[in-house]
């Protein structure tokens, strides 16, 4: 507890600092939510590609949200990349666990409020509302915040510092690209064997199985923040920041 | 007495072409240990590897006995870090850091961060990266130096500061030293420093440890001749260069009980600089 504790205290000068940008990814994400409030009657009755990109794009990718240029995750060294953040911290009498928690707040921060806020408003302001009770719902939000921290955990992992040929700027290039093709790949091979998209399916599974998708969205973020602690906890004891 | 670092056949490779190692190194408390070596020798590597920012392939580092790259992370408390390379505080001004950093260190001292801040004239209301790199190292220092760790390593602390400056940082550094427990490890490529602060030198040459030496003990232990005659090619005992009718010989007593025997005459003898007496080490060759 008390290293969370710590882990807040570091971080609220970065925050501080950091919140033009959080704004602008509260923007950005709300954006996002209004297109999905136009959209989604229509999606549910005809099944745009389009939605289910920008749904993924707002839970999958939230590691595309620009950050202010100083506390960014970018080029240190010669193919090493991490946050300034990192590297200030690790020169400091902080323990790894703290680092790792002050990621993770700094992150959470950028990401939960405003997602959970987006996912209340969709279903507020949609048919949503009439589709899904109350406990569906909870399901259907647990299901894409649970893929949010699986994903969006990659962020404070990437900012502890990454070293080889897929940090160059010709590296992620190529992941991005292959990472783009893969999620349009993905998105078109469903639309085209069910005949409606991701999102309509997360929803239809939701109202079926209420608790059982909540249970395993809540194991799967436990996994997630369990698995990501302890990659990020080997990456501070092994990676060299020459 | 216990040391307070202690470092055990340390060895690195870095990139495919550097290798560091093997270091050997004990830091008793109440020394200053000046690192040196030449450009490119890994004294910044062997700083940050004592700092954990860099992992050893061998060989252990232990901090008031705590193993560095162990579980146990407490030894970051008993040592202050100035990097040569500040990265991290552009968006922060000095006040800010201060805020940031001085609740992580027990024994912070106030009194001396602004002391430290009026001396050197550092504006804490200014961005980081809008500081001379001058006044950034003065502020990184008086950053540094009053955490009061019992650990203090300082990379290249005076690189881009002014004379008068420099001078200031030396006097409060023996200032900071009369407390009596604490140690200084400082790399610098600077004569002044080395000669007025360090007890000790811990030299090495392209990642290769030279020796650890103490400083009176080195000076003593270099002379320099003036020989009457010509000489012949014959070595002399304890001879390390040569010019003309000039030696240098870093075993004085061997050196001229030769010339004695010998019945060769010397006009002058006199002692070596430490300057010289470093770049014979780091040279590694005659001068």
């Amino acid at each position: 507890m008390n290293n969370w504790r710590y882990a807040f205290e570091i971080t609220k000068l970065e925050l501080q600092k950091s919140i033009y940008n959080i704004l602008l990814a509260y923007l950005v994400t709300g954006l996002f939510m209004a297109v999905f409030i136009t959209q989604l009657p229509s999606y549910l009755e005809e099944g745009t590609a389009f939605i289910d990109f920008l749904f993924l794009t707002v839970f999958g990718l939230s590691p595309l949200i620009p950050k202010p240029k100083s506390f960014e995750t970018q080029h240190i060294n010669y193919r090493f990349i991490a946050s300034p953040m990192v590297v200030m911290q690790q020169h400091l009498a902080l323990n790894h666990d703290t680092i790792i928690k002050s990621r993770l707040i700094i992150h959470s921060i950028y990401t939960f409020p405003v997602q959970l806020i987006g996912l209340i408003a969709i279903y507020f302001a949609t048919p949503l509302f009439s589709i899904l009770s109350v406990g569906s719902f909870i399901s259907f939000v647990a299901m894409w915040l649970s893929l949010s921290f699986l994903s969006g955990y990659l962020v404070p992992r990437l900012s502890l510092g990454v070293r080889g040929f897929w940090v160059s700027n010709s590296g992620l290039s190529i992941i991005l690209i292959i990472l783009c093709v893969l999620l349009f790949f993905f998105i078109i091979m469903v639309h085209s064997l069910s005949g409606h998209g991701i999102v309509y399916w997360s929803i239809m599974i939701a109202k079926e199985l209420p608790i059982l998708v909540t249970g395993v969205s809540i194991i799967l973020i436990m996994i997630s923040y369990i698995l990501w602690n302890s990659k990020m906890k080997k990456v501070l004891n092994t990676i060299s920041y020459s | 007495m216990e040391p307070l670092l202690y470092i055990a056949d340390l060895e690195k490779q870095v990139m495919d072409d550097f290798h560091l190692g093997p270091i050997n190194l004990k830091l008793e408390p109440g020394t200053i240990t000046a690192l040196i070596g030449n450009n490119g020798s890994g004294k910044s590597t062997l700083l940050k590897t004592i700092m954990n920012l860099v992992k050893p392939d061998h060989g252990n580092i232990k901090i008031d006995n705590m193993f560095v790259h162990g579980e146990n992370e407490n030894w970051k408390r008993l040592v202050a870090y100035q990097p040569q390379t500040i990265i991290g505080w552009d968006a922060f001004t000095g006040e800010m850091l201060k805020k940031l950093i001085a609740p992580l260190y027990p024994d912070w001292d106030e009194a001396l961060f602004q002391k430290m801040v009026e001396l050197f004239e550092v504006p804490l209301g200014k961005k980081f990266a809008k500081l001379s790199q001058g006044v950034q190292q003065k502020l990184n220092l008086a950053l540094t130096i009053p955490r009061n760790a019992p650990l203090l390593i300082l990379d290249e602390p005076t690189s881009f500061m002014d004379i008068p400056s420099k001078k200031l940082l030396i006097d409060l550094l023996v200032e900071w030293m009369e407390s009596g427990n604490r140690s200084i490890l400082i790399a610098s490529h600077q004569i002044d420093d080395i000669k007025k602060l360090s007890d000790y030198l811990f030299v090495l040459h392209n990642g290769k440890m030279l020796g650890h030496f103490e400083k009176e003990e080195l000076t003593s232990t270099y002379a320099r001749y003036w020989l009457r005659d010509s000489l012949s090619d014959t070595r002399i005992p304890g001879e390390v260069t040569r010019e003309d009718r000039m030696i240098i010989s870093d075993n004085p007593m061997e050196t001229e009980a030769y010339l004695e025997a010998k019945g060769i005459q010397w006009s002058n003898r006199s002692s070596l600089e430490l300057d010289d007496i470093i770049t014979i080490l780091l040279n590694n060759k005659k001068m």
